[in-house]
This record gives structure tokens, sequence and C-alpha cells, in this order.
């Protein structure tokens, strides 16, 4: 070590990004038309403008604790004011922010200092600001039931914490408050034993305080995981209602009457009290079938049950609903599922009883990835349509609702309609002017809807079994006319057509007879050619021209499909000029033009390139064919990638789509991408012709009908349509996806669905709704992957701009949770998982405007057992290569082996190399040395071991077998840590040895030097320890800084705790010098990974995700 | 995925099967017994959070049936011959250090501790078990109190008496609550915090001096603010991981050693700690603050334990890392491993079936009407 060498100057650790679970919303509405969504994320408060989803602005309110409730003064009215502040609450702690400090927020102008951080004796569940006596105070509700009341002085900061006051003090799961008016505040709280406690306090009594316990309900049979008071609603005129919602482990929702009557059962000090609450009560679950006298009015102030969700509900809130209870009250519930219900409330107050009434499902929005919805809000305010917003463990924030914007969405209108044969033959017969044809009989069961198009946004078209051809301009709603058909032709077309829109305002229809008519709108129906046969399919040939368009006909039996030509200036259209022979039993099922090369797509799921002739014949030969040997499905759509010559795109059946490129001379195609969107049948998609494309997909799932947006994994629409298998078409503005007509056949019924927008739109974009496994970065830093729990795969990319960090792709093909990740450079990637899972992916950039990574799985790690059940933890690329092209690859099961396998990247093929076997124990960690041969793994009984091998020197004749088959042999074995190592890292820092550094689940931080003996065996240099490192387990681990005379290491921990370490030689050259240079709250939870993602960062994984800065401290 | 697919995953499902415990965690409190020798000289027991029992089972055949349970019960016998060939552990002519106390006898005569007291306490009912009282009662509710007092001594008089100190103290209280965790963890550790804390409260008003005190952790964020309050009480305190407990799980075990409740400090369950600003009061009147260089148990396996330079800055006022202790022999079976099962196995059932969940009415219904995609179900 240089004497000379100035000291290192201390390394810093600098918070840089956060993608965490979204654990506190609220609404904001400071002005009639100016709504604010305030979202909690960790220790951050993040303001988003509710109209343009805009992040207004961002403060770290807590320093170490994440964000839990966030309160929005509001007026008396119920409607937040500019004049508001914001209490802002997380475990503990408390906040409140002056109006001051919210205008600036809100402004975006300097923000004045950061008020005090309070601490509160217990964790708080609610918290609300009110007016009294012409004072802005507060209260708190912790989970001990107590109300702690808030002072704020003159300039609106919090300025001390009142007395703890209580009727009980059961745990509670969950709490609301309200403030009455006349200084009272009502309390409900949800117990952990499926009761609810619902009391009031009385704030300006002189000591002691006063409370008033109101009731107490039994009922739920599991913990109570949300409360929710609703506003005093009117339901006739002087007369008033208050309720409350519950909702809790056992899956149901409740709705209680809590409207004061005077029935007030006890107060301070007063008999029941101690009854009620105190020691005569069984405590517990399930045992409460003895509903207490004192009780038993109460349980006759039960409203409505009602069942939903698949798991656990953890919010219950009221929506909109009409004064006077003319409409339903709007119920919302938010799930452990990720779903939000819609319920409607319907009452009947006639009732000696109080009232009673009936909870009504209506709707079941997805929202969310992975699991849980921790927070939501809903806005009340009158006269205006709810917004309701959630917030997921993804990160995500999404948002529903509020009155429509007219004029920017595209022009579409909101119906959904389901019409009878008869219905629409009455309207035909009311609207059409002069008919000429024969008004069809109505009462015929055997009238039935055949195919639909669209000619345009505002017009549709349907054939019909009587041959008959109805069309409807939409304006409002659609009106229904007939198209006048000569009788030739309705005829021609009874009972069997084929119709595909192909242009604007232009259908092409098939008849069995083989005739093919082209009708256009305000044109007459023409004849355009008569084919050999039966018309099979009318296949528009996408890509092929706008003005000039193409369609392929296909014709049953036959072994040629004809090219359909339209020449806009002569308005001609001319059938059988090409002609296009097929492969055997070909039938195709979807057509495009890619460049000069016409593709088709058969319904066994064969794609066939039909290069340009070169000879001027009339008749192309299928050129190259190929069908992706996982599929038997059809190809529902071929569209070329936007501004790409060679790029195309194919939706199957089979639920996935590819993304292939056409080879030099257009005489192959190679596939580049494949990925399942959530629909089992993808029937269709297109690029929208944004400055930015995006793809939009539509098809079915189960029951439902799916309008995505794959490029922001959104689902547009989902309709219930019965199932797939039926007559439809679809239309949107190619400009705005968000708006949607549907039109399809359901029970002989004709559903026509219109949407001028998607009813969930996502405000912050989120990532994975699971626990983080993995984080690997690819070798130039271009990307870098995460795992996760939830079997998912995402590829980002970080800029240091807001927002951070963007998904580019999301991999979904794993079952079972995931393990580990490895880049081989920046273009192929290595996951492991449960359940014997280990696959290649690889990832290329698509030359289009289009900007996707195209990933594609390359191959399947195949040598399974035969129940499957094994966990591949860790695994490791050799960088030597065996025969030039294969890679080695290490990979560690849980049950204590070792393998090692040749791979072959062309091939996708693996070859088995040798097996190491461990005592029993579990490795958790595994390395290739530096010289690509032997392997350290890292246990869980805390010991690692180095296996090596003996030269290997292939038998001659085995030139095709390239693994290493050499047996692998224990070479060393060191014990480091007491139990499970979590987390390891090796670097090579000087000549021949190396320095190893592992974290364990003892706590422990432990740097291990190693070298080779004159024998040239591994030998153990020294190793160093820092026992109690983290409060709880290391989990990750990564060597950040390795120079000549030190190291540096970034590890976390299970305790929320980022720590950078630096090792370096004893101040005698002998031993090991150990500083911890920085120690930060991280707000990942479950942290399972840490990795440099760019020069002086680093990513660290667990519930969600965060970026951290390393520099030298200036 | 089999029946025996479970019993493959997870070595001490199977065991506990095998052995007759009502579950796997049987061999957590086995496994800490014989890292800490916590039966020594015990002979009242309070078991919080017991069920379905599988500790109480523990105490009872521990205590009452005085049985024996050494490694043997979860030696993985491959794993042991696989250490050896593997040199992993030393060989078998060199003495192992503390296994003196734990004579592989597999045949004891059944011979009683003289006035075993134990007493378990849950919110669900506990099947009987031999020798045990078991009550059914909240922890955290004050109302406890008298009812274990008058269980731990039945001449207590629980109208007069107004104290809520034990006359006849306890040597041992443990406890392996857990709530159902919910995903957010923030909430998952307070809450798990308040369990133990409420643990901890009875156990200060039953527990004697000296007596010792185990509970589950959630070795989550802020964990050391815990270490560093039970530390007001014991004069030890350790988190130690049994082998039987998975590594991929936050939970471990306090182990607290040697009760010495601070002066003048009476136990209340008026006045729980846990919340408001009691414990704090009580670490301002410690004397010294704890030293985090507490010598380890390690050291003496050749490891050199690094004197750390904090440069951080870092707060760590109220914050104590207590020494973690690995417990389970090296040839116990591994939690996160898989094994394979003999040609021949079969797979046993349960012991006890899992207490039914609060949802269980949910599933019926659910069934009734199609399966989990079927409508929900809405009832008047």
């Amino acid at each position: 070590m240089a004497q000379t060498s100035p000291p290192h100057p201390q390394t810093q650790l600098q918070h840089n990004f956060v993608l965490s679970p979204i654990t506190a919303l609220e609404f904001y509405l400071a002005g009639p038309s100016s709504s604010y969504l305030l979202a909690g994320e960790d220790t951050w408060l993040k303001i988003y403008d509710v109209a343009t989803s805009h992040l207004v602005n961002q403060l770290r309110v807590f320093r170490s604790q994440p964000i839990h409730g966030i309160h929005a003064w509001k007026s008396e009215d119920g409607t937040s004011t500019t004049e508001g502040a914001f209490l802002i609450w997380g475990g503990q702690s408390v906040m409140v922010l002056s109006p001051s400090l919210v205008k600036s927020l809100i402004q975006g102008t300097a923000l004045p200092e950061l008020p005090t951080e309070f601490q509160v004796p217990d964790w708080i569940y609610d918290g609300i600001l009110f007016s009294s006596n012409g004072e802005v105070q507060g209260a708190l509700v912790t989970a001990h039931n107590e109300i702690v009341t808030l002072t704020l002085s003159s300039n609106g900061n919090l300025f001390q914490l009142g007395p703890v006051v209580s009727p009980s003090r059961p745990i509670l799961y969950s709490a609301n408050l309200t403030f009455l008016g006349n200084g009272t505040i009502l309390v409900a709280g949800g117990t952990v034993f499926g009761e609810i406690i619902v009391w009031k306090f009385h704030l300006d009594s002189s000591p002691p305080p006063q409370w008033e316990v109101l009731y107490v309900f039994t009922g739920h049979e599991g913990s109570v995981f949300g409360v929710t008071i609703s506003p005093e609603i009117e339901v006739a005129p002087g007369s008033k209602i208050r309720l409350l919602g519950s909702c809790s482990d056992d899956r149901t929702i409740r709705i209680w009457d809590i409207t004061d009557r005077q029935l007030a059962v006890t107060q301070n000090g007063g008999e029941i009290d101690s009854k009620t609450l105190g020691e005569a009560r069984e405590t517990g679950f399930g045992g409460n079938s003895e509903v207490k006298e004192e009780n038993k009015n109460d349980s006759t102030r039960g409203v409505a049950v009602a069942m939903g969700h698949l798991s656990r509900i953890w919010h219950v809130k009221f929506g909109e609903y009409t004064p006077g209870l003319e409409g339903p009250i709007n119920v919302y519930s938010f799930g452990e599922d990720t779903t939000r219900q819609r319920w409607e409330l319907s009452l009947d107050l006639a009732g000696s009883q109080g009232p009673k009434g009936a909870l009504k499902h209506c709707t079941t929005d997805s929202c969310h990835s992975g699991k849980n919805i921790w927070s939501a809000a809903v806005s009340n305010r009158e006269g205006q349509a709810s917004f309701i917003a959630t917030g997921g463990a993804d990160g995500k924030i999404v948002i529903s609702g509020g009155n429509p914007t007219p004029g920017l969405d595209g022009g579409y209108e909101e119906f959904d309609l389901s019409l009878a044969f008869d219905d629409v033959l009455e309207q035909i017969q009311r609207n059409s002017e002069t008919p000429s044809m024969d008004p069809l009989p109505k009462g015929n069961a055997k009238h039935a809807f055949q195919k639909y198009a669209f000619l345009s946004d505002s017009r549709v078209i349907t054939t019909t079994s009587p041959g008959r051809i109805f069309a409807a301009g939409i304006q409002e709603t659609p009106k229904w006319k007939e198209i006048q058909l000569p009788d030739e032709v309705v005829a021609d077309l009874r009972s069997y057509n084929v119709m595909k829109s192909v242009a604007m305002d232009t259908v092409v229809l098939g008849s069995s007879a083989g005739n093919i008519y082209l009708l256009q709108h305000g044109k007459s129906i023409r004849l355009v050619g008569k084919l050999s046969g039966k018309i099979q399919d009318v296949l528009p040939l996408v890509g092929a021209g706008v003005q000039d368009w193409q369609a392929v006909i296909t014709v049953l039996g036959d072994d040629r499909a004809y090219i359909l030509s339209y020449n806009a200036l002569t308005d001609e259209a001319t059938i059988g000029g090409l002609t296009l022979s097929l492969p055997e039993h070909y039938i195709a099922t979807a057509a495009a033009q890619v460049g000069s090369t016409i593709i088709l797509g058969s319904r066994v799921g064969v794609v066939t390139l039909y290069p340009p002739s070169e000879d001027n014949t009339d008749t192309i030969p299928p050129g190259y064919s190929c069908r992706d040997p996982k599929t038997k499905d059809a190809i529902t759509a071929i569209v070329p990638l936007p501004g790409s010559s060679s790029d195309f795109l194919t939706t199957c059946r089979d639920g996935k789509y590819r993304i292939y490129s056409l080879g030099k001379e257009n005489c192959a195609f190679t596939l580049y991408h494949e990925i399942s969107p959530p629909m089992g049948m993808i029937e269709g998609a297109w690029f929208t012709s944004t400055e930015k494309p995006e793809l939009i997909l539509h098809g079915f799932k189960g029951k439902q009908f799916i309008h995505y947006n794959d490029t922001t994994s959104t689902v547009l629409a989902s309709i219930e349509c019965g199932g797939a298998h039926r007559s439809f078409d679809v239309i949107s503005p190619r400009t705005n996806p968000n708006a949607f007509r549907l039109i399809f056949t359901k029970s002989s019924h004709l559903r026509f669905y219109s949407q001028p927008s998607a009813s969930l739109r996502t405000l912050k974009e989120g990532g994975h709704g699971r626990e983080i496994r993995a984080v690997a970065c690819s070798a130039t830093f271009k990307y870098i992957a995460t795992a996760a729990e939830d079997t998912i795969i995402r590829i980002w990319t970080y800029s240091p701009t807001r927002p951070g960090i963007k998904c580019l792709a999301t991999l979904e093909k794993h079952s079972s949770g995931i393990q580990s990740l490895q880049w081989l450079g920046d273009d192929c990637l290595i996951s492991s998982a449960g359940s014997e899972e280990l696959f290649v992916w690889r990832i290329t950039q698509i030359d289009s405007h289009y900007e996707t990574l195209a990933v594609k799985c390359e191959a399947v790690w195949n040598f399974c057992t035969k129940d499957k059940d094994l966990r591949i933890m860790s695994f490791d690329t050799s960088n030597v290569s065996s025969g030039g092209v294969n890679h080695e690859l290490a990979i560690a099961l849980s049950n204590s082996t070792v393998h090692t396998y040749s791979y072959n990247p062309k091939s996708g093929e693996f070859e088995f190399g040798s097996e190491a076997r461990y005592t029993g124990a579990c490795p958790m960690q595994l390395r290739y040395m530096p010289n690509g041969e032997d392997i350290m793994v890292a246990y869980t009984d805390g010991r690692l071991a180095i296996w090596t091998r003996p030269l290997y020197e292939p038998p001659p004749q085995a030139e095709m077998k390239l693994a290493n088959k050499a047996p692998l042999g224990m070479g060393l074995l060191v014990k480091l840590h007491q139990s499970s190592i979590k987390s390891l890292d090796a670097v090579s820092p000087r000549g021949g040895r190396w320095i190893i550094a592992t974290g364990g689940d003892d706590n422990a931080l432990i740097i291990t030097e190693l070298g080779l003996d004159d024998m040239g065996k591994y030998k153990v240099g020294g190793r160093y320890r820092v026992s109690s490192a983290h409060g709880a387990a290391v989990t990750g681990l990564r060597i950040v800084r390795n120079e000549e005379d030190l190291i540096e290491v970034v590890t976390v921990s299970n305790g929320q705790r980022i720590k950078l370490w630096r090792a370096e030689p004893g101040r005698d050259g002998r031993g090991m010098r150990i500083s911890l240079q920085d120690n930060k709250y991280s707000g990942i939870a479950d942290a399972g990974d840490v990795e440099v993602i760019s020069s002086g960062k680093v990513m660290v994984g667990g519930v969600g995700l965060e970026v951290w800065d390393f520099n030298p401290l200036k | 995925m089999g029946k025996s697919s479970k019993d493959k995953r997870d070595a001490y499902y199977r065991l506990a099967k095998e052995q007759g415990w009502r579950a796997r965690s049987a061999f957590k409190l086995l496994q800490l017994d014989e890292e800490f020798n916590l039966f020594e000289n015990v002979t009242r027991v309070v078991d919080l959070c017991a069920a379905p029992g599988s500790w109480s089972q523990v105490l009872s055949r521990v205590l009452i049936k005085n049985e024996k349970f050494g490694r043997h019960a979860w030696e993985d016998r491959e794993a042991k011959f696989r250490q050896s060939m593997l040199k992993v552990i030393p060989s078998e002519s060199k003495p192992q250090e503390n296994s003196q106390q734990h004579q592989e006898t597999k045949y004891v005569e059944p011979r009683s501790r003289p006035d075993v007291k134990i007493v378990s306490i849950d919110l669900q009912p506990i099947s009987p078990l031999p020798g045990v009282i078991t009550l059914r009662a909240d922890i955290t509710h004050p109302a406890t109190v008298p009812l274990l007092l008058k269980a731990l001594d039945p001449s207590h008089d629980s109208e007069t008496s107004t104290n809520q100190q034990a006359q006849q103290p306890v040597d041992l209280v443990i406890s392996d609550g857990a709530p159902d965790v919910t995903g957010l963890h923030d909430l998952d550790i307070y809450v798990q915090s308040q369990l133990l804390f409420a643990a901890l409260n009875l156990a200060l008003c039953v527990l004697k001096p000296g007596g010792k005190f185990v509970a589950k952790i959630f070795r989550g964020r802020n964990v050391d603010l815990l270490y560093a309050q039970l530390k007001v009480f014991f004069e030890k305190v350790n988190v130690a991981k049994p082998r039987s407990s998975r590594a991929s799980s936050v939970e471990a075990f306090i182990v607290c050693i040697n009760f010495q409740p601070p002066e003048g400090f009476k136990a209340s369950l008026e006045e729980p700690l846990g919340v408001g600003g009691r414990l704090s009061e009580l670490q301002q009147q410690q004397q010294d603050p704890i030293s985090q260089s507490e010598p380890s148990k390690a050291g003496d396996d050749g490891i050199t334990e690094v004197i750390l330079e904090d440069l951080s800055g870092s707060d760590n006022k109220n914050r104590w890392i207590a020494p973690f202790i690995a417990c389970g022999d090296l040839s116990a079976f591994d939690s996160d491993a898989s094994y394979k099962l003999a040609a021949d196995h079969v797979s046993l059932p349960p012991v006890q079936p899992p207490t039914a969940p609060p949802y269980k009415r949910a599933i019926e219904l659910r069934r009734q009407n199609g399966g989990a995609y079927g409508k929900p179900v809405v009832s008047k």
C-alpha cells in the first residue's frame, strides 16, 4: 500500500429515487375546477393535479417513517379550501402543514422551513382537522382507541399534543373520525376481534374529558380492517341519517345505522362501561354467539351485509348519492385482491326498526398488479361525480370518475345497448323515409344478426340471416336504417355471408355463391367479381395502402387466394389480377404487406411469406413458411411495425403476440419478441398514430372482452360478452385508444357498447406488486432487470431526471417466486425460480418508431425432477466459454446440490456437466471463481464452500460434447456465519487474492480474504467480522468500490437501513480496518437485493425499489 | 403438487407429524432449550398465545412426563454422515461441546418434577394437555391478569387484591404469538410488537426475579429499539434463530435471561408498557447506557471481531442490537432445504387440523355459488 497516497474522503449515501407502496391518498379540492390528489409514498408527500396527472410537487415529510394517512382540512360544508392545511401521519409521527406551506407547495414557490415532527404515544390510524370556536384544531385516533387532540399555533403549525382519552383500550385494526360540530368528535374503531366501537368525544369539556360510548357492534367474524363514517345523508326534508361502513377479514362489507337518536348507551363512569368493555367481556373471536343485553339494540342497527372480494377487504368508502335518496348510495370497497368494487346501497326507511337496506354489487375493477390496495380516496362534492383513487403495493395510483371533459375524448358517446332483432326492425320502420324494400316481418325467431363492421367512427353496419343489411349512424345513440339492396343480392347474402371493413367508409362482402360485393357509404352496393366457390373470408391486407387498399379473398377448398385491389382514382375494384398459391390444407386467417412482401397467417399458427414475384407472373408461390412450435392456434392479425419495412407483429388465439423481423431478401423471418398480455385470446392489434405509437390489443379473457393498451399495460375496457367465438367488431380513434366502441352478438341480441374514455386512468406508473427478490444490471448499465415474488420480471432504464426509472418490458412466464437474475452482456438475461424453472431470455432493440424492447424466452432448462418441486436458489455463468460459443453455467438447487451445464445459445440446449452434493443444507448463493472453473457456494449453515475440479480433457471422440465432465470436489470449506448466508459479493483486488464480503441472517457482515497456497490450493487469509452490522438479517450486499488499498460495501437489511462500509488494511499493514461510512433509513421493507446500476448509484429492491447515490463527502 | 410435497419442502412439518407434535413450532422451543437450557430448574411456566398448543405440549412432555428430547429428535442422519465425510464438523473422536447435558437417552423413568404448574392462555380454544391449565382469554386485556393469578395460585382473590403482582411467581414465560400478517410490513411489525409487549406486561406481573422470558419477534424496522427496551428488565437479552425457523422468515425469538425489574417498578396492565412514555422514562433512569460492543458468543471460532469505527454520525440513542445466536445443531434438518422422501413414504395427516379461519363462511358460500369465480353473494 502506497504510503504517499492522500487519505480517501469519507463516502456518503444520498437518497435519489423511490418507488414504493402508496400508503395514503386524499383529495384536495382547492377550487371549483382545481382538484389535487395527495399521495403518501414512503416518507414523501406527492401532490398530483387530477386533471393533467402531473406531479405538482413533492415533499419529504418524515425523516424515517412512511406516511400512513393524509387529511386535507375541509371547511364546514365538507369541501376543502385554499385556506386548508394538511394533517399528515405515519406510525407514531404526526405533522401539520400550514396553509402557507400548502400554498407554496401547490404554486411551486420557495418552501418555508419544514415544521416539527411530533411523536404520539401510540400508532395513529386516523386524524382530522376542524374548526371549533373559530380556531383550527385537530384530533388523532390511535391503535388503542384513544383520542389525542392537537393544538395549532396562530400561524397554523402544530403546537402541542393534548392528553390521551379513551373509554376502553382494545387493540384496533382500523378507526375513523368525524367532527360533529359543537366541540364533538365521533369516533369509530374496528377491533382485531371483529367488534366495532362507536363513541363520542367532547372537546371543550373541562377536565376530566367527557366521552360517551354510543354502540358496540358485533357481527363480523374476523378482524375489522376498515371503518368509515358517512356524512349526514338527507333522506327527506329535515330528516337525516348517518351510516357506518365496515369491512373485515370475514370478506363481508357491513353497513350500520349510527344516526344519533339520543340512544347513548353509556357515559363516563356509567354502570355499563365496566360491563360492556371491562372484565366480564368474553374476548377473542368466534365465541360471541351470546349478545350482551346492552348490545341487543345494536344488532337492529345493522342495515345491510354483502360478501365480496376473493380475499381480505382493506377499506370501505361512501361515494356519491342523490340528496333525498332518490337513487342509491354508492359504496366502494378495496381489497387484497387489488380490485375496487362498487356497490349500490338502497335503503328502506319505512320499518319501525330503523333503516334496512341491501347492497347490490355493480362493478369490479382490477386496478393494480400483485396484491393489495393499500390506500383509497373518494371525493365527495355536492353536485359532482365522485373521483375514486386507489394506491397499490405496486406503487401505482389509479383514478376514475369525475365528470367527463367534453371535447377531449374523441367524440365517442357513453352508451351500452342491447337490442333484439325486432327492436332494430321497429327503429328502421320508424326512421326510414322512403322504404323501397318490403319491410321484414317481426316476430320471426329465426332472424339473427350475422356480421358486424364499422364503416367509420360514427357508422356501423350489420348483415342478417334474411340477407338484409342494416346500418346505424351514431349521433348520441345509434339510429338504425336499412341499406337498400336489389332482391338478387338479398337472396345471395341470405343465410351465409362474410363482411369486413377494409377502408374508411368501405366494406367488402362475400357470399356462398362466390360473389364479392363492395359497399361504400353513400353509394349503392356493387358486385366486383365472382370466384369459383363459397367465399371463406375477406382479409384486409394491412399496411398495403389507405386510399388504394387491397384485400385477400379466400375461397373454400381453393388452393389459391385472390387479391382484391381498389384504385381510388378510377374508383375501380379488380379481383384476381394477382393470386397467392396456398400450401396444402391452408386456411388463411390474417394478411399484411410488409415492405413489398405479402404475409399470410393460418388457422393453425403458420406464418407464410410471399415475396414479390420476379418474373411478373400472376400467381405467387409461397416462400418461407414457419409455425411457432408452441402454438396450433389461429393467427388473428398481422401488423407491420410503424416506421419499419422489415418488422411485423402477429397476434394469436394462444394469447400471445409475437414480433418477427424479415431477413435479407425477405426469404425468412426471425422471432424477436413473444409476450402474453393479460388475455386468453388476442383477436386484433393496431398502433396509435400518435407521435410515439402505442400498441393496442383486443381479445377475450374468460367471459370478458378486453381492450388493452400494451404499451402502458392498461386495461382500457373490460366488457362482459359471454366468451369468445362470436361476431364482433371494434373501433377507436387512431389517436385516442381510450375512446372505444364494440358491437357484438350476445344471446341473439345485438349489444352495442361505447365509451368516451377508459374508466380507469393511471395517474402514476407502478412496479412490482410483490417483494422484489433480485436486481441485476446489464454489462454496460443499459438495462436493469428486477424480479419479484409476483413471478414477474421487469426491465427498466434509469435516467437521472424524473421519473427516474422507466419500465421497458414485463416478462411473464415464471410460475413461482423468482430467486435469482443475471445478465450476459446487454442482450441476454437468465432467471431462476422455484418449481425448477430457469429461463434464458434474449433481448433486442427493435428498429421501428414503436419504442419497445423485444424479448423472447430463448431456452428453458429441462433437467427437472419428476415433481418439479425444487427451487433453483442461485446460479452463475462462467467467464470461460466451452467450445468457443457455449456458456458454462452452474446452478444451486434447494436439495443441497450444485449442477454444472454447458449452454448452447444457438440451439438453446443444455448439456449436463457434473454435480456437487453438500450436507443437506440449502445453498443460498453461488459464484464462479475468476478462473471460470471453480464454484463458490454459500449455504444456510453459514459455511462457504469452494468446489474445484481437476483439469478436464474431453475424450477425443467427444467433439460434440462440450460440458466439463470432471467431477467436482470440495476445495475449501470455511465457516463464516452462524446461520444462512443471505448475501455475497466477491472481487479480486490484487495479485491472486480475493476478497469476499458476506451478509448473514445473524446480522453480521464478514470480510474474508482468500488466497492460494504453494500447492495452488485455496487458503483463507483472514476473516473479519462486524457482528451487529445491522439490527436484522443482512439481505443484500454489493461491493461498490474496489481499489488498490480499499473496498467499499453497501449492505441492506430487513431492518430498513442502508449502510456503506469501508474495509482497508490495518494500520500496520496487518489485519483489517472496517469503518461505517454512512447509515441511512431505507424505505424498502423486506429488502432482497442491492445492485450497482451506474457509476456511483445503487438500486435496492424489496417492497418497492430505491436508488441511492454514493459519493465522496464534500 | 402431490400430498407429500409439503413433507419434502418442509422437513419439520413431516417430523412434527411423525413425532406427534401439534405444530412444527414445537421444534423451535426444543432447539431454543437446547441452546439456552430454558427448562433448567423450571417448574412454573406460563405459555401465552399458545394455540394450537405445541409449545404447551413441549412443556407437558418435558416437565410433567419428564421426557427428554435431544438432537436425535431433529437430527438428519444423512446430513451428519455427509458432514463428517466432507469434514464440515470435527470428527467423531473429538468431544462435542455442550453435549453432556443432552444425553440421547431414549427412555427415562417417568418421574415428574415436583410442583409443576403450567398455565396456557390463548384466544382460541386449546385441546386439553396433561398437567396444563388452559385459559381462553386476550393477553392484552387487564381482566386477564386476575384470571392468570387465580390459575397460578387458587387462593388468589381478585376481589380483595388490587395487586397485579403474583404472590407465587413463575420461572419462565414463553410466547409464540404472531398476528395474521397483512403484508403492510410497518403495520405487521407494530402489531407483533404489541403482542410482544402484551406478553411482556403479563410476564412482568408473574415472573420471579431471575426468571426467563422467551417470545417471538419480527426482525424488521426499529427492532433495535425493542431490544433496548427489553434490556431494561433483563440482564441478558439475545435474539435466537432456531434451525427449524425458516431463514426466509423475519421471525426470530427473543431470549431474555435473569429478570431484574428496575428499582421501584410495579407492573400493571392498567398502565401497560408498549404505548405511552413509561418505558422511555425507565430507559432514561437506566444508569449506564448499553454498550453495543458486548462480547458476543462467537469469537472463539477464529473469526476476528473488528472494532468498528462508526463515521456515519447516525443517532443510535435508545437503540441496541441484541447478540444473535443460531440454535439447533448443525446436523439438524434444514428448514429451507428440500428433502428426498423414501419411496414408501406415507404422508401422515396433521396431528391437529388448523383452526377455522374467519373467512370460512365466505369460502363455503362461494362454493355454493359456483366456485371462486362465481357471482359475489349479496344478502339482505
